[in-house]
């Protein structure tokens, strides 16, 4: 949808709610339910980390202890489901996979608002239908799609609430981001703490500047606007607290904790662990290397670690859609070069700016704070990161799109091409189609900068859905020849490179 | 005289015959003790091969970085396989193989300098699982191996493997790696004996069992919860109410 200018100046804009929009919302949602329940059984065995989350969910269903874990909400769904359709590999991903479904529709939702576009929204929700760890994450019993999905919400709790003036019904959208924040600490240990303080200095940031009044260079006021503040934190604090301790509600009804003393004993267990994974593993990859996607990880691979040539190769990898992971390096350093360049409007209180402001923040408060930390980490630690990534880059593509872009935008956006290119067709055939590619945006950016931009986007979103086909049997476990095997593990080491 | 000449032939005769005996004896023993070199395994004693490859055998490592694997073979000598990490890594040596049910003995001469220890193994590969020994520490050659009880072929899903593994640091090597048949259950003695069948069905078992792991022993007021819950229950509804003023 072209929006207009003005509107785009506007916190409140958001696009009128159509019958294209459902449409969009419902064929979104379908094909991540079938990319997301297809074949759910398979493998039909423990993968990767449900080692923990399938055996405290069996804890659960016979009343025993389990304590070396994340946080309950992912047990618990399992129990649950484990409970309805018995101890098999569906009931134990039903959960990921309906909350990983559900995380594509949420997608669009908050698409609409924060990027102010239907053609934005849509981008971003098929990004997160078409990555591969994010696919792989919902087709599994881990953490990660838990806590995303319930942030994911709260995110658009914020939106609904920044983009709504009346402080009686914003404060509906502040409990219901409570309870989500609840839910997000209650799935996955300490993490979506981070998105907590950004959602919360988010709405900070809007109380100041509705309680000044919509100009957008107005003075802020923190003495009158302090109180509403307080009482914003008392509320979304107060309500996340309350549903994160309840959650855990079976250690109490079990025994096995008699009060918060104990809760507090299993936090700093919890601390004290991460202070022990140090050293080195051979899955680990340092936080620099999550963007470029240099050290992806075998969730799980048939029969033999080693991919053996006598067999069709079956494996399933923790690594995202590369074209994707690429290009949200180049949409970050636009986005955050754009929100420089507008950083003193946004002080000041130009209130269109916090779109990409949130984007931004977002993006590197998830991706700084692994900077410290020395316990040796995993690429799935960037996924919340990479979710405000993918909102980087639908607005670039979106930009391309409406001939807002810049030519040096349109033309990093078709670069990340490149690579891909060379790599899945061989050096002279990609050479020779990145070369026509380049030829004909050039051809096309000479004679009409609009459909330059348009070209470039539509040949950007070709990519990625080439890609998430090629790719797809690595993050489903599909089997596949040796040769088609070999043809899709692009970095083999040695050195920093390697998709094992 | 001449009865005394036909003793001496006949003794000669039997001498002859004696002698003829003993050396189809030998030549039947030297044959059969040739044909009786029932290793299982090509190229146990890792002497022929092409390049960098030994003949039936294959190297596979996580990170395969040069001199990672090695099939060191001296001119006309039995040779050995040897694997170096310099980092974390897995790293094998390997041979499919076909198994019947039954019994197998596997030795090889180990040495190893391996950190720890128990990430070197001489073992099998079923079932997505290696079951194997580890070299004693030390420079010196050691012969090491096991006994393995494997049940019918169609309970695995892949072939069998006979690997030489290293999934830690330092450096292994192995040479005179055999593989045999055992006609029935070996006693007790040298080596260890592995019942691979039950090994498997006991963790098969154990996959689908819950594990429970206890927290540390209970020790908080019960009337701490409540009272922390109402806490924030009066928090929430303060903000609430607070802010439905405006």
């Amino acid at each position: 949808m072209a929006v207009h200018p003005s509107a785009a100046r506007d916190p409140s804009s958001v696009p009128l709610w159509s019958r294209i929009d459902r449409l969009v919302v419902a064929a979104l949602v379908v094909a991540a339910a079938i990319s997301r329940f297809w074949h759910l059984g398979y493998p039909p065995e423990i993968v990767f980390d449900e080692k923990f989350t399938v055996s405290q969910a069996r804890c659960y269903l016979t009343h025993l202890p389990y304590r070396t874990t994340h946080p309950p909400v992912a047990a618990m769904t399992t129990a649950v489901s484990m409970w309805v359709l018995g101890d098999q590999p569906i009931a134990w991903r039903i959960g990921s996979a309906t909350l990983g479904t559900v995380l594509v529709g949420v997608t669009y939702l908050l698409g609409r608002r924060v990027l102010d576009s239907r053609m934005g929204a849509a981008c971003v929700a098929g990004f997160v239908l078409c990555d591969g760890l994010f696919l792989a994450d919902s087709r599994l019993c881990l953490w990660e799609i838990y806590y995303l999905t319930f942030l994911a919400v709260a995110y658009l709790m914020l939106a609904r609430f920044i983009q709504t003036q009346d402080l009686r019904v914003g404060r509906r959208y502040l409990a219901i981001m409570g309870a989500m924040l609840g839910f997000a600490l209650g799935s996955k240990f300490a993490l979506p703490a981070i998105g907590a303080i950004v959602v919360l200095a988010f709405a900070t940031y809007s109380i100041l500047i509705k309680t000044n009044g919509p100009g957008e260079h107005d003075k802020i006021d923190l003495r009158r606007a302090t109180p509403r503040i307080i009482d914003t934190i008392a509320l979304v604090g107060g309500t996340t607290s309350l549903v994160y301790l309840g959650l855990f509600f079976l250690n109490y009804w079990f025994g096995w904790w008699g009060g918060i003393e104990d809760h507090l004993t299993y936090v700093k267990h919890e601390l004290h662990s991460q202070t022990l994974l140090v050293g080195a593993h051979p899955y680990a990859a340092q936080w620099w290397t999550w963007p470029l996607m240099l050290r992806p990880l075998l969730y799980w691979f048939q029969n033999n670690f080693f991919n053996d040539p006598t067999m069709p190769a079956a494996s399933i990898r923790a690594m995202g859609n590369p074209i994707l992971w690429w290009a949200v390096v180049v949409a970050i350093v636009v986005a955050t070069m754009r929100v420089v360049a507008g950083l003193r409007d946004f002080l000041c209180g130009a209130v269109s700016h916090w779109r990409l402001a949130f984007i931004v923040v977002g993006y590197f408060a998830f991706y700084t704070v692994w900077i410290p930390v020395a316990r040796y980490k995993f690429i799935y630690y960037y996924m919340p990161a990479l979710y405000f990534g993918f909102f980087a880059l639908a607005d670039l593509v979106d930009r391309c799109w409406n001939g807002r872009a810049k030519t040096v935008e349109q033309g990093a956006l078709l670069a990340v091409l490149a690579p891909m290119l060379l790599l899945s067709l061989g050096s002279f055939a990609g050479l020779m189609l990145a070369i026509l590619i380049g030829a004909a945006y050039a051809y096309t950016a000479a004679s009409d900068a609009r459909i330059a931009g348009k070209f470039a986007a539509v040949i950007f979103l070709f990519g990625v859905g080439g890609s998430f086909v090629y790719f797809l049997p690595l993050w489903t476990g599909i089997p596949i020849s040796h040769a088609a095997f070999d043809a899709r593990v692009w970095f083999r080491g040695p050195g920093l490179p390697n998709w094992l | 005289m001449r009865i005394c000449d036909v003793s001496k032939i006949s003794r000669l005769r039997r001498s002859r015959r004696i002698a003829f005996a003993m050396l189809v004896v030998c030549s039947i023993s030297i044959a059969a003790t040739a044909l009786c070199d029932d290793n299982l395994l090509v190229n146990g004693d890792l002497s022929q091969g092409s390049g960098d490859a030994p003949t039936g055998w294959r190297s596979q490592a996580l990170i395969a970085t040069a001199g990672t694997v090695q099939w060191i073979h001296p001119t006309s000598a039995s040779g050995e396989l040897r694997i170096s990490n310099n980092g974390s890594n897995i790293a094998q040596w390997g041979q499919p193989v076909d198994l019947d049910q039954g019994w197998y003995l596997l030795t090889a001469e180990m040495q190893s300098d391996a950190r720890p220890a128990s990430g070197a193994v001489l073992g099998i590969r079923i079932g997505g699982r290696t079951f194997g020994v580890s070299p004693s520490e030390g420079p010196e050659w050691s012969l090491r191996g096991a006994y393995f009880k494997l049940g019918e072929p169609e309970e695995y899903e892949a072939r069998p493997e006979v690997v030489c593994q290293l999934s830690a640091r330092g450096t292994v090597a192995w040479r005179q790696i055999r593989l045999i048949r055992v006609a029935q259950e070996p006693p007790s003695g040298r080596f260890i004996k592995i019942d691979v069948a039950q090994a498997l069905a006991s963790r098969s078992q154990r996959k689908s069992a819950a594990r429970p792991k206890r927290y540390a022993l209970a020790a908080g007021a019960p009337w701490t919860v409540p009272i922390v819950m109402l806490l924030f229950a009066a928090m929430a509804v303060a903000g609430w109410v607070r802010l439905g003023r405006d």
